[in-house]
């Protein structure tokens, strides 16, 4: 056997490239969004970022245009809010204008209960629940856990060496590693992201209730006392299937001709425009874990 | 009938005892076997004169009522007659027609040898055989074992898979891979049968050969839709494949050596015209060859090494004819892959050395045992009992003396299935109108997914002995079912009947009734439209990412989140018969397949099936499409013609199990145009040429054409600090594609010719073939990619794509005696 390699030719529709916009709107920060240039496939150029670019965003029916952009970052004096209207209205002098709206979700409700430590020769163990409350109309969530170490001695809490832990043990021995305990398994299965993602698929009813445990080093808390903190997201369908292909993406195995490609979710598609118009609301709350 | 009247008017009451008398025989008649006049059954076996063979789908048919069957797999037939004079006619393709003339005045045995004649200058029915106009099977095709070793192909291996893969229908899979891919569905959706057996893995050297060695081989049937209801389990295909019984008069031999491979063949009589045996051998050598090399470059090196990969195929056959009315066949057949490596390596001459092995193997055993036999002249029945493995082991040993120290480590990789299977079948010809087959099938399924063993011993304190992996899960697969083929009247034909099983497994119970129906209606006497309709259903998959066949493929069964996959298909066509010489065909189809499963993005099943399960989703696909067929199997000139449109889609939109947000994409075989041109020409018993030419749109791949920004999302938290704010100014390049498979590669076109010289010798007949592969060295795409190339005005990116096979000439001898 042997093997022949040769070059093919591109049809230009191939070479097309596109305006890539990304705006992930989080409820009560002030809105902001990206637009670049994407390359084709076969170009070497870097991807550069589009400055002048009309962009407006309608919250609620009121309009603001784009007070600065820079570096292809566009800041609006407006902030949305759980359950508002976001529209986007884009316009570039090349390619035809873009209008998509999406509806900020409302921010999650939630209680942290049940909390209690144990430990072995190694590792602390943090455990405590989480549950939700009537998350009507919510239907996609993100949760990340951050832990941060409390001196015994004076009860300092420094939050300036906090921990961010991860699903599984990212590397180091030494990270703290979060594992919850849904009803079902969650559909991501096992990944080292640093949050879990799940929806109404996941539960089988509305009352969402899950245990979680936080395992960490001793060589890293040195002490039983800890700061949880817990931020749990509300995602619109599109921001939580971005997010989701975007560390399943990051976190494949690149050298590995047999994995699967990763398709990028994408709300915005058309033939000038590509991209996401997202929406994120936060709810945040920590406990002492003693 | 004037004393009749006279009676019943001068007596009521005996005219109404007498109507009654009359009604019931009358009725009697009616709904008995034998309704209309008395009937009788002539049975019997149609064989080969030279080799005592058995023939299968060959035509007996009565000229005076028109009425006509055809062999079934054991070479048996059973017609139902009007006890009157027949005009009887034999018939098969490559045979001499056999008119007989006899008065039926009882059930009666016909047994008769035919006669091969390739030049024929009377008319054969073709129309009769299983699979022609006249028949009722549609979506089936019948390739003569001659015309597939006419077929030139890679390395001149006669291959029955590539050759499946030049008919109207079926895709191949890569360049060079045995994969077949028909009406739209996978490669893991087709049934492979030897002697009523399933094979599970049918390929050697990822594809590239078949495990069906073609001198073992008797009959090979293809059905794409519209199957019977004894088959069932895929939702595509059934390639039924029936080996030589052996010659039964005398021994006969062949033994050819090629580029790749040596086979040998040998059948014969145990006791003459009673019990026969067929042995087939087929081997690779280049490891053989290269061996000495190896171990010569080694020794030099300091190392004792030895390494080579080969495969074989055996199959061995034993049938015994107790009578007419019984015969019993034991079936053999074992085929392997095999990789391996070992390493002695002598570090110094105190005795210390170190020694590595590797060793990998796959491959199938089957062991089969039927008994055929005839409870009555109508009845005809046929017992199974069936042994099926295939399995996939992997082992790494390393062993080291050290200033008399010894450790070893050893770790094993297996995965594989089995099956027992117990069947029985039924035929019965219950009238001149039905012909009905019934039986049903029990299979206790063995599923040994992938277990890993590790054991080491490092010194006293250091040991382990361990087994990691997923244990085996048993299932079992019940199956019942009955059909009735009813010839209406001369112009309309049907055939209906259900499948109905279930699949039980992990405390599931998945229950089926697969309807099957078909029909025909002769237009004219040339010219036939058929419909039918097939309900399937699968109860196992293949995991497997790539697309060459690989030993990590894994058959893994439906589990309680797993549904079964299920297909239905329709499909209608025109069969026409041009002066019985060539048979064209037009039909078209659609097929709706339900749970299917494609892979996660990112996902990976390289030696890794644990939580399977949870790396695939479930959707749903369609293709439909025409096919065309002429076929001409007879004469100097053979061969056929195939051409098909067609169009493959995937939709995964349930839930949690998108792929592409829900919207259909292309399925990963979805080529729109497929041609291919088999030619065989004859001219004298010295010399043969065939040539085959093949075109087919370009296969799919995915292929990131875009990349866009992306926030570097794990700075979501990374560098937002304890109190978090979304936002991060970190970005990233990301690979953008619209769908799955969203690229078309290049079309794909070849040509092969192949030339056979024969001369008789004085102890038998020898050949030489010559073949080539891919005449016009065609650079065929086997993969693309992306990388840089240089170039005057400086460097640059370009899609590249590798082809694979250039032109091959090939070369193999053949002594036949």
């Amino acid at each position: 056997m042997c093997s022949c390699e040769k070059e093919i030719s591109v049809d230009d529709s191939l070479k097309a490239t596109y305006n890539m916009v990304t705006c992930a709107p989080v409820s009560g920060h002030q809105l902001s969004l990206i637009i670049s240039k994407s390359r084709h496939f076969l170009s070497r150029e870097r991807i550069r970022p589009i400055d002048d670019v009309s962009a407006t965003i309608r919250l609620n029916g009121v309009v603001y245009p784009a007070t600065s952009a820079a570096d292809g970052k566009y800041t609006f004096n407006c902030t949305p809010q759980g359950g508002d209207l976001v529209e986007l209205l884009l316009s570039s002098p090349d390619c035809p204008p873009l209008t998509i709206s999406s509806r900020q979700p409302q921010a999650p409700s939630f209680e942290i209960a049940n909390v209690s430590v144990d430990s072995n020769v190694y590792y602390y163990y943090y455990h405590f629940n989480i549950r939700l409350n009537d998350p009507v109309g919510q239907n996609y969530y993100r949760i990340a856990a951050r832990m941060a170490t409390i001196t015994t001695t004076d009860s300092t809490i420094d939050t300036s060496s906090y921990s961010i832990a991860r699903l599984v043990n990212y590397g180091t021995t030494s990270a703290p590693v979060l594992s919850f305990e849904v009803p079902t398994s969650s559909e991501e299965g096992y990944s080292t992201e640093p949050q879990l993602y799940f929806n109404d698929v996941t539960f089988d009813g509305k009352s969402y209730q899950f245990s979680c445990t936080i395992q960490c080093d001793k060589y890293i808390t040195r002490h039983k006392k800890a700061l949880i903190r817990l931020v749990l997201s509300s995602l619109t369908r599109d921001q939580y299937l971005y997010e989701r292909a975007l560390y399943a993406e990051r976190s494949r195995n690149h050298d590995n001709p047999l994995e699967e490609l990763v398709q990028l979710h994408c709300n915005i598609h058309t033939d000038s425009w590509l991209g996401l118009l997202g929406g994120i609301s936060n709810t945040s709350r920590q406990c002492v874990i003693e | 009938m004037r004393h009749l009247h006279n009676i019943t008017r001068r007596h009521p009451l005996k005219k109404c005892r007498l109507l009654f008398f009359v009604a019931t025989l009358l009725a009697m008649q009616a709904f008995t076997p034998n309704a209309v006049g008395q009937t009788h059954t002539l049975r019997g076996t149609i064989t080969d004169r030279a080799t005592g063979e058995t023939l299968i789908g060959a035509t007996v048919l009565d000229q005076r009522s028109g009425r006509g069957t055809v062999t079934n797999a054991y070479g048996r037939f059973s017609l139902t007659l009007p006890a009157d004079s027949i005009h009887l006619r034999i018939s098969y393709v490559g045979y001499s027609v056999h008119l007989e003339r006899l008065y039926l005045s009882s059930d009666y045995e016909l047994n008769y040898a035919m006669s091969p004649n390739q030049n024929l200058k009377e008319v054969v029915v073709t129309g009769d055989k299983p699979t022609g106009h006249k028949s009722v099977q549609m979506s089936a095709i019948e390739i003569p074992m001659e015309q597939i070793k006419s077929v030139p192909v890679l390395f001149g291996e006669a291959d029955i898979l590539k050759a499946v893969q030049l008919l109207p229908g079926v895709q191949s899979g890569s360049e060079g891979t045995s994969g077949i891919y028909v009406r739209g569905g996978g490669p893991d959706e087709n049934l492979f049968l030897i002697d009523g057996v399933p094979l599970y893995n049918v390929n050697h050297l990822g594809g590239f050969f078949s495990a069906f060695n073609s001198d073992a081989i008797k009959n090979v049937t293809l059905y794409k839709g519209s199957f019977p209801a004894h088959y069932g389990g895929r939702l595509s295909s059934v390639l039924d494949v029936t080996s030589n019984n052996g010659n039964d008069k005398k021994v006969h031999g062949t033994g050819s050596i090629g580029l790749i491979a040596a086979k040998v063949n040998v059948e014969g009589p145990i006791v003459k015209e009673k019990t026969t045996f067929n042995l087939s051998l087929r081997r690779t050598y280049l490891d053989a060859l290269i061996q000495p090399i190896i171990m010569a470059v080694s020794s030099t090196e300091g190392v004792a090494a030895n390494a080579g990969y080969y495969f074989y195929d055996l199959n061995a056959k034993i049938t015994h004819k107790f009578s007419d009315r019984s015969r019993l066949f034991a079936t053999f057949y074992s085929g392997d892959d095999v990789v391996y490596i070992k390493v002695r390596d002598r570090y110094s001459d105190n005795g210390n050395q170190e020694w590595m092995k590797m060793k990998y193997n796959w491959g199938n055993m089957v062991g089969a045992l039927r008994w055929n036999y005839e409870l009555n002249p109508r009845l005809f029945m046929n017992l199974s009992a069936s042994y099926t493995r295939y399995r996939n082991d992997i082992g790494l040993g390393y062993e080291s003396t050290f200033n008399n120290i010894y450790e070893e480590l050893n770790m094993t990789y297996k995965s594989g299935i089995r099956d027992i299977t117990a069947r029985a079948d039924f035929d019965l010809d219950y009238n001149q109108q039905h012909a009905v087959k019934f039986g049903g099938a029990a299979v206790y399924h063995i599923f040994t997914p992938e277990v890993q063993k590790l054991n080491f011993d490092f010194g006293a304190d250091d040991r382990l002995d361990t087994t990691v992996g997923q244990s085996t899960i048993h299932a079992a697969d019940i199956s019942l079912y009955a059909e009735d083929d009813w010839t209406i009247n001369d112009a309309f034909k049907l055939s209906y009947g259900a499948n109905l099983g279930g699949f039980i497994v992990q405390n599931t119970f998945y229950p089926s009734i697969q309807p099957r129906l078909s029909g025909r209606m002769m237009l004219t006497d040339d010219l036939s439209l058929k419909a039918g309709y097939a309900y399937m259903n699968q109860y196992m998959h293949l995991l497997s990412n790539s697309s060459i066949s690989l030993p990590t493929d894994l058959w893994v069964p439906v589990t309680e989140r797993i549904a079964p996959m299920k297909a239905h298909q329709v499909a209608a066509g025109l069969f026409y018969n041009f002066k019985q010489t060539i048979d064209f065909s037009i039909e078209g189809y659609y097929k709706y397949m339900d749970n299917l499963l494609e892979y996660r993005d990112g996902a990976s099943f390289w030696g890794n099936s644990t939580g399977w399960e949870d790396k695939v989703l479930m959707g749903c696909g369609w293709a439909y499409g025409v096919e065309f067929l002429a076929q001409k199997q007879f004469g100097n000139l053979t061969g056929w013609v195939g051409y098909t449109l067609s169009k493959t889609m995937r939709k995964f939109d349930r839930e949690g199990q998108t792929i592409n947000d829900g919207k259909p994409f292309p399925a990963k075989y979805d080529r729109r145009h497929d041609i291919s041109i088999v030619l065989s020409y004859k001219p004298s018993d010295h010399f043969d040429v065939s040539a085959t030419w093949v075109f087919s749109s370009g296969n799919t791949a995915t292929l990131a054409t875009q990349y866009v920004e992306t926030p570097a999302v794990q700075s979501y938290y990374d560098y937002w600090g304890f109190d978090e704010t979304e936002g991060s100014s970190s970005t990233k390049e990301t690979p953008y594609f619209e769908h799955r498979n969203n690229f078309r590669m290049p079309s794909y076109h070849r040509m092969d010719i192949g030339l056979n010289f024969h001369k008789q010798k004085k102890h038998g007949v020898r050949t030489w073939n010559i073949s080539v592969y891919n005449v016009y060295n065609r650079k065929n795409p086997y993969i693309v990619y992306t990388r840089t190339v240089s170039g005057l005005s400086g460097s640059r990116m370009a899609l590249m794509q590798l082809s694979l096979f250039p032109i091959i000439p090939s070369v193999s001898y053949t002594f036949k005696f």
